[in-house]
């Protein structure tokens, strides 16, 4: 007579039982929620730290326009100078920001 | 490598901010709190959003985690005590009722291994549905102790009741499935 095949209740659980798998992706949603909220409470941060660079900004051009008028030199001319050099730090940080999305999706 | 060498490492690697150390994390231990969330809260729309719920305070308690226990029992006590928090919001269930130990009973420790249950290959669906039937905290200690290979002593850890209670409830899951695969 053929004797079953038996095994015990541990390997039968291990083998054959699986729960029902969530409708989502466990680790990649939570993963978005945590790193959302550090980014989030990063952005704070940055707040601060940005109001401090206008102010420090701010103080340099009033310093700067001193030092000109002392040398005599107009402060048109820096005047004209600032957005040149403006425009030309906004292509820049552009430039880099898409090369950086560009190198994460190859 | 040792699983708790595997678990420092990858703490460390969470803690710095490292975000595929994270996901590995959770991918580990889904299975795990699974098997604690599931027999407790069933197959409803909530387990989503609990399993979502219990891996964000894992991280957001991460940094006070001492290695006093075993990362698993850490995360399953978590699981464990967010779920019970949920039911008893939802349902008002008395915890006395969850845990009561049944008297008269001697889990001295030949009772309790002499009870192993030996299953025919062929009769495995019917035992995936007596499993199914048992009650939540009956079938969450008997797939910890099986499928996760935690000890009763991690079980009761895990679960902050006495180990004598958590061999109560397995002697009687496995009674149950012993009667219900020979009925």
């Amino acid at each position: 007579m053929d004797e079953k095949e038996k095994i015990n209740l541990g390997e039968a659980l291990k083998q054959f039982y699986s729960d029902e798998p969530l409708k989502i992706n466990l680790a990649a949603s939570v993963a978005d929620k945590v790193f959302a909220k550090q980014k989030t409470s990063a952005t704070f941060a940055d707040k601060w730290v940005f109001y401090l660079v206008v102010a420090a900004a701010i103080t340099l051009l009033i310093f700067l326009f001193r030092y000109l008028l002392l040398l005599n030199i107009s402060p048109a001319l820096l005047l004209l100078t600032l957005p040149v050099l403006g425009y030309y730090w906004l292509s820049a940080k552009e430039v880099s920001v898409l090369s950086h999305k560009y190198m994460q999706l190859g | 490598m040792d699983r708790n060498i595997d678990d420092r490492l990858l703490v460390r690697q969470v803690l710095s901010g490292n975000r595929k150390a994270f996901e590995q994390l959770v991918r580990q231990y889904e299975g795990l709190v699974l098997h604690i969330v599931t027999p407790i809260i069933g197959h409803t729309a909530d387990r989503e959003d609990i399993c979502q719920d219990i891996f964000i305070k894992v991280y957001e308690k991460l940094e006070t985690f001492q290695f006093r226990s075993k990362l698993s029992t850490w995360i399953g006590n978590i699981a464990y005590n967010t779920s019970i928090n949920f039911l008893q919001k939802r349902k008002n269930i008395l915890m006395g009722d969850l845990f009561s130990e049944q008297p008269g009973v001697d889990f001295s420790e030949e009772t309790f291994n002499a009870d192993e249950i030996l299953i025919e290959k062929e009769n495995t669906k019917l035992l995936l549905m007596a499993v199914d039937r048992l009650p939540g905290i009956q079938k969450s200690i008997l797939l910890l102790f099986h499928m996760d290979e935690l000890s009763l002593e991690e079980i009761s850890q895990l679960m902050e009741i006495p180990v004598n209670t958590v061999k109560s409830h397995l002697f009687r899951a496995r009674k149950s499935l012993k009667e219900m695969l020979t009925a």
